[in-house]
């Protein structure tokens, strides 16, 4: 797999289209990050568990076309 | 979602007349029919489901716009003022699809000018129920109103679909205006994040405050609750999106930070995190 950093672009890509790996970060950060080619570092790991996924996953539940604006 | 059946209801109820049911029945049977046409359409110019299916359902447009436009001719002759009115309205509605496709970026003046007119095919049963009723009086207010609504509704799925249009590289005032807002070397979705989103629900707060007004105006206590939950509804998407994007923009800064290190390396530092990990 080509080492690159995951860049801004790539993560919105992710939140809204791939929550697989924002669940991977969420219950097996080190695999997550190891796939995607970045060091865990202890610090990384730490800051990691500190996010609110849930923040994340709700703007991606609010952007989906599929849904569409309710009320 | 766009009020379409429920508008002419509300305005059916700001009248001193006893309801004709069997009217406004046909009124949501076109409706519907005319919703069909326009969803049909709009998809298949949008090409973001089965082309192929689509193509083959294409023909079944033509039902639909049948049933749309053959409700009225049972209440309204042919020489009648509402044939006009239909016909400015629904030409109006189909050149600006045909406009809004056409265009690779969308200024304010565009979106003012189509993204409104688009809906213009909304104010059709709104008219007729002027016209049956009769008071003509109040088809330019109530058409104002839906144009404006139009936009409102128009601006907030440009912004809930942000990304879905962007990949499909489909033009929209939402996107258009962060390429122009945004400042050199950041990227589109940068500034829908640190800045777009924000600056999209400050305009959309201010056009509910104008709309809730005009509403008052018309005097449709219906369409005054209608829009407070709208309104409740957009502030609870504002703070899902704010909450949502600071975490994200959190977690931008930390995997920034991450190193790309050798894989030999890597194996090492999981070790070293895994006691963390499972703490």
């Amino acid at each position: 797999m080509p080492l690159q950093k995951i860049t801004f672009q790539v993560l919105v890509e992710k939140a809204l289209n791939q929550p697989g790996f924002f669940d991977g970060l969420k219950r097996n950060p080190i695999q997550t990050l190891k796939n995607a080619g970045l060091a865990p570092t202890p610090q990384i790991i730490t800051a990691l568990k500190q996010l609110d996924y849930d923040d994340i996953q709700n703007v991606a539940i609010a952007c989906d076309p599929k849904v569409g604006p309710a009320c | 979602m766009f009020p379409i059946l429920q508008l002419p209801e509300w305005l059916v109820d700001t009248l001193s007349v006893k309801p004709d049911l069997e009217f406004q029945q046909s009124l949501i049977h076109s409706s519907v029919n005319g919703y069909f046409y326009v969803r049909l359409i709009d998809d298949v110019m949008d090409g973001d489901r089965n082309p192929r299916l689509q193509r083959s359902i294409l023909p079944v447009a033509g039902f639909f716009c049948a049933q749309f436009q053959s409700c009225y001719q049972h209440y309204f002759p042919s020489q009648h003022s509402f044939w006009r009115k239909f016909q400015e309205l629904w030409i109006a509605s189909c050149e600006s699809a045909a406009h809004d496709a056409s265009l690779h970026t969308i200024s304010w003046s565009d979106f003012e000018r189509i993204a409104s007119r688009k809906y213009s095919a909304a104010g059709i049963p709104v008219a007729a129920v002027c016209y049956y009723y009769d008071h003509p009086e109040l088809i330019a207010p109530w058409l104002e109103f839906t144009y404006k609504l139009a936009r409102w509704s128009q601006m907030l799925d440009d912004m809930l679909d942000w990304h879905a249009d962007r990949r499909h590289q489909r033009a929209t005032y939402f996107l258009s205006e962060g390429e122009r807002q945004k400042p050199a070397g950041e990227s589109p979705d940068q500034w829908v994040v640190q800045e777009g989103y924000a600056w999209g629900f400050e305009l959309l707060e201010r056009w509910m405050h104008d709309l809730r007004s005009r509403a008052n105006e018309l005097g449709s206590p219906d369409l005054q609750a209608y829009l407070e939950r709208r309104e409740a509804w957009l502030l609870q998407q504002k703070s899902i999106m704010k909450k949502g994007f600071a975490a994200l923009s959190q977690l931008a800064t930390i995997l920034d930070e991450a190193s790309l290190l050798p894989e030999s390396s890597v194996a090492k530092e999981a070790d070293d995190c895994a006691e963390i990990a499972h703490a």
